[in-house]
């Protein structure tokens, strides 16, 4: 009897609104946040709603703050047209070099460390921590610094402009092989012992219980890597002489240098709208791959 | 289901370590062996050789009378239970049985046949589909136990399976890994430091020290003929008391003691002896040959433990009586004990003397 009088009381309780008490901290702290954010987004907003005007008003008006009534037109003109801005090229296209190489890239070097790092913690070789440190030096020997030789080796492979030698030389990773092996060390060792016992191959652990332990590593590596490789420059630029390769973010730098040329009405709206364009893809990433990551976190296993 | 004979076994660690001091031992077919000892005697080392995951330095371990020296962990056909119990943490609790079994190619049905039957023996049908970090300790350690008999292996090896849960969980799952064991009729290994774990579970015990097998027996052969005065100490609770004395024609003599046992009570050699009494085995006397000084009595309900500091020893000893007697509380005390029921030993060697 006295519980289930107990309950309507608890009810009552619980329904009761607690008590919303604003510090003036928490308001500067969100006053602060919300700077923030407004301050990173407008850029991005100004860019997005100049690309929905026609060139004429840009030319007359300037930036805008809002929608304009060309949107459809200029988004289907840079996606589909040749001959704009972007001479030979869509923006379709390279959009898909981009993704290409993004995809590319972030795999290549996710499989590559991974693969490293098994080797390294895995297997009892001489000369496997010697090899580790020789593979952490290369941190020092980013791509800048050896760009020429890189450009010699893919030349003389007969690999210049195609996806093969735009990947390749950027995939070794010596931050995702130390990752990796730091994961890997912290896998006990009893798990490895188990499989050992229960009939699984050096090739079965890794696949059966390494990958699948590492997926959140793997999904926080994989964003990280996407990015960078979606906005990589330098080496497609200077890789890349045929505009059917040419990626995104060196059709953004083409299409300003045309502005800057100078000409005829320049087409900002068209720029605007491919840099819209280019920041998109990423962005998807990150936002699909970063509720895969925080659940995985969640879960905690291991 | 086959017998393990393991001879003159040997391990040193590449850093010097000598963790295994040849070892010989015989286990029969569906026996069940427990390997006893301090932290860091090697058990772990010895049964991790049976399994395959620590080489063997030197000897010969052969099971269902095959050298396995060079067999790899897979191709031994046993199953081991780890301490902490190494679940796959991805992976359901069905899969987590069922991987040795995908792994050895077993078809589809019989996997699903085998899986459910060890669920069903250790009561985890309604958990299959979950994954370890959502069962209680007790259920991760059935699904351990799962695993390993799913495979009905030639033998079983635990490492300490029993050690992270707690005391009253443990006497359940003690018993019920001890009515599988029997019901499969698979040879068991077990290693633990908890004796009272060893003495219930074993049909024989390996005691073992310093990396040397000290006895091998079975728990109330241990118990009653120790072989040492190691073993002596490591197995009873409370501890044997450990008295130094001379044997002189027969007759006991305890060091700085005033009274002794008389000529002819022992049949040892002459020389000096340790002298072994368990606390069971001691009783109040007013004429009793040792001697000592009452330190503190502690009534358990159904016995009282009494802790005397011995005369001229510089050692302690602990005796125990009956709820139901009178005990001094404090002041000197006299016992005395069957000569028949004394352990002596040597020493110098620790081994058990003849008598
Ligand atoms: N991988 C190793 N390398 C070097 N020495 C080791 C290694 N593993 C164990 N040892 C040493 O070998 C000895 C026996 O270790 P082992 O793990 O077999 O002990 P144990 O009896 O299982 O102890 P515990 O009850 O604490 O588990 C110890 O002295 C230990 O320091
Ligand atoms: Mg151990």
């Amino acid at each position: 009897m006295a519980a289930s009088e107990d309950i309507p009381a608890r009810a009552a309780a619980a329904a009761r609104p607690r008590r919303l008490r604003i510090s003036g901290r928490t308001l500067a702290n969100h006053a602060i946040l919300i700077l923030g954010a407004v301050f990173l987004c407008a850029p991005l907003w100004i860019a997005f709603m100049s690309s929905t005007h026609s060139a004429e008003t840009l030319y007359r008006e300037g930036l805008q703050f809002w929608f304009g009534d060309s949107m459809l037109e200029t988004y289907g003109a840079v996606m589909f047209d040749t001959g704009g801005v972007t001479k030979n090229t869509t923006a379709l296209t390279m959009l898909g070099n981009s993704m290409v190489l993004g995809l590319g890239f972030a795999i290549g070097k996710i499989v590559i460390s991974m693969t490293a790092a098994y080797a390294i913690v895995y297997f009892r070789f001489r000369l496997a921590t010697p090899f580790f440190w020789v593979i952490f030096l290369t941190l020092l020997l980013p791509l800048e610094v050896r760009i020429v030789p890189s450009y010699e080796v893919v030349a003389s492979l007969g690999l210049l402009n195609s996806y093969t030698g735009l990947i390749v030389p950027l995939i070794a990773s010596a931050t995702g092989t130390f990752f990796f092996r730091q994961f890997y060390k912290s896998v006990p060792d009893e798990l490895l012992e188990a499989a050992r016992l229960d009939g699984a191959g050096p090739l079965r652990f890794f696949l059966d219980i390494l990958v699948p332990l590492s997926r959140t590593m793997v999904a926080a590596i994989f964003i990280i890597m996407f990015v960078v490789g979606w906005n990589q420059y330098l080496w497609p630029i200077i890789m890349t002489t045929d505009d059917q390769l040419y990626t995104i973010v060196i059709g953004i730098k083409q299409v300003y240098q045309v502005l800057a040329e100078g000409g005829e009405l320049p087409q900002y709206q068209e720029a605007f709208a491919l840099t819209i364009l280019a920041i998109l893809p990423p962005v998807l990433v990150v936002l699909f791959f970063q509720r895969w990551f925080i659940k995985g976190l969640l879960e905690s296993e291991k | 289901m086959a017998d393990i004979r393991l001879s003159q076994v040997e391990k040193r660690y590449p850093n010097g370590a000598h963790a295994v001091r040849g070892v010989c031992v015989d286990i029969a077919d569906g026996e069940f062996v427990v390997l006893l000892g301090p932290s860091g005697c090697g058990k772990s080392t010895l049964l991790r050789m049976v399994a395959g995951l620590e080489e063997i330095t030197e000897g010969e371990v052969a099971i269902g009378g095959a050298l396995v020296n060079d067999v790899s962990p897979a191709d031994r056909d046993i199953a081991m239970v780890f301490q902490n119990y190494a679940l796959y943490p991805h992976m359901s609790v069905f899969k987590n049985m069922a991987y040795g079994l995908i792994n050895r190619r077993f078809p589809k049905e019989e996997v699903r046949a085998k899986v459910e039957a060890a669920a069903d023996m250790l009561q985890l049908r309604d958990y299959l589909d979950r994954r370890p970090h959502q069962l209680s300790g007790g259920q991760r350690q059935r699904v351990a136990m799962g695993r390993a008999i799913v495979r009905e292996p030639k033998a079983f090896l635990f490492d300490e399976p029993l050690s992270n849960l707690d005391a009253k969980l443990r006497v359940h799952m003690r018993v019920e890994i001890k009515q599988l064991q029997r019901r499969l009729g698979i040879t068991a290994l077990y290693v633990t430091h908890d004796q009272v774990e060893a003495m219930t579970l074993a049909d024989r015990l390996i005691v073992m020290n310093g990396g040397v097998a000290e006895q091998i027996g079975t728990p109330l052969e241990v118990y009653e003929r120790p072989a040492s005065a190691f073993v002596a100490t490591f197995i009873g609770s409370p501890a044997m008391a450990m008295l130094r004395g001379r044997v002189d024609g027969g007759a006991l003599r305890l060091d700085g003691q005033p009274a002794g046992l008389p000529s002819g009570a022992l049949k040892a050699p002459d020389g000096p002896v340790t002298v072994g009494v368990r606390p069971e085995d001691l009783r109040l006397a007013e004429d009793g040959w040792i001697a000592g000084r009452i330190e503190l009595v502690e009534h358990l309900g159904a016995d009282q433990v009494l802790h005397a500091a011995l005369d001229g020893q510089g050692e302690r000893l602990i005796a125990r009586f009956a709820g139901a007697e009178s005990l001094p509380a404090d002041g000197p005390v006299r016992l005395a004990a069957d000569p028949a029921k004394l352990h002596l030993f040597c020493p110098e060697s620790g081994r058990r003397l003849a008598a």
